[in-house]
């Protein structure tokens, strides 16, 4: 990011910090005046997402690792835009100018899909709870213990309260977490969570791992 | 690329001119035009908000329900932020002023037919925030 730094420094007062937990708690209105720019690396549990997005003015998230899907996603959830690391440095400039004129910063490709989106959702409000069949066959690559793993990162849980609840060590856990990441080509749990809620988890209550395991193995049979 | 444009205004003017780029038929009716819509499925409407000022919204869904793949731009004159992003959460795919009509209405109908979006960042934006709010 020492890039974005040497571009934006000469225009703007930046200020550089490695580590979320040096900002939170958050009770500072100075924050409201600022535009964070968020390498998602440093996001390790997924409900800081939502708070960093109150907290400040706009957050810009910065990763190379999320699908267009996921991108949006991010925007529903948040975020003023998304970009990647290695842009050049005048669409550095381009970038947080847009961000400070309350533009959405996305590929301008991706708009159409972020509207339609919108749109899906509006019309799919009537859906909620009913169990979503996009979601049953993504996951039922999952075993049965993976797919309950899931459903508590989903809720925020961390991997000591995800171990006491389910009774196995956080070893375990982080064994089950890996396979996770690896059959769902995610990187790491915030990132699970996004990908999650792209499935439109959120606009229907999350089946419990029993219901789920059994729907799906029940379709898959001949 | 042969772009059927279906053009749903008041006025008979803001079509002319446009026969050559486009494949264009043009309705001052929204009756007929929603007929036409159904049978021909147009790869894009250009519809002018004034037509069905208190309507337009309604006219946008069922317009979508008769034809789901065609995309519409707005035509309208100094229309409040508020208005245009109601539109767009209807499916309206793109905005345009009357004002930009004779600099930006062909390249608007090129855009869109192929998929883009001719709507600003702020107004995503604008539409980003009513929904989150």
């Amino acid at each position: 990011m020492q890039h974005w730094i040497d571009v934006l420094n000469p225009l703007y007062t930046v200020s550089f910090i490695d580590s979320l937990e040096k900002i939170f708690p958050a009770n500072n209105s100075d924050l409201k005046k600022t535009i964070l720019v968020v390498d998602t690396a440093l996001i390790n549990d997924v409900h800081q997402f939502p708070l960093l997005c109150e907290s400040f003015h706009k957050v810009l998230v910065v990763s190379e690792k999320f699908t267009p899907s996921q991108q949006i996603q991010l925007i529903y959830d948040g975020a003023s835009g998304y970009s990647n690391y290695s842009i050049d440095k005048p669409l550095v400039k381009r970038t947080i100018e847009g961000i400070i004129s309350d533009e959405i910063w996305l590929e301008r490709r991706l708009i159409p899909t972020l509207l339609k989106g919108i749109v899906d959702k509006k019309n799919a409000s009537n859906c909620a709870g009913e169990l979503n069949d996009k979601i049953l066959k993504t996951l039922s690559i999952l075993t049965h213990r993976e797919v309950e793993v899931v459903e508590h990162v989903y809720k925020g849980e961390d991997i000591r309260t995800i171990s006491n609840t389910l009774h196995i060590t956080a070893r375990t856990v982080k064994a089950h977490l890996s396979a996770i990441f690896r059959k769902l080509d995610v990187q790491d749990r915030f990132q699970l969570v996004v990908f999650l809620k792209d499935l439109h988890v959120g606009n229907s209550a999350f089946p419990s791992a029993s219901t789920m395991f059994e729907h799906t193995h029940i379709s898959n049979r001949p | 690329m042969n772009i059927l444009v279906q053009f749903i205004t008041v006025s008979n003017s803001i079509d002319k001119g446009f026969d050559k780029q486009f494949n264009s038929v043009s309705f001052h009716n929204a009756s007929k035009a929603l007929e036409f819509v159904g049978q021909k499925n147009p790869n894009v409407i250009v519809l002018e908000y004034t037509l069905e000022s208190n309507n337009t919204e309604l006219l946008v869904d069922t317009l979508l329900i008769e034809s789901p793949n065609s995309k519409i731009i707005l035509l309208g004159k100094n229309l409040s932020d508020e208005v245009i992003i109601q539109c767009l959460s209807h499916g309206v795919y793109g905005y345009l002023d009357f004002k930009e009509i004779d600099m930006f209405l062909e390249k608007a109908i090129s855009s869109v037919a192929v998929g883009e979006a001719w709507v600003s960042r702020k107004l995503v934006g604008l539409l980003i925030e009513r929904i989150r709010g």
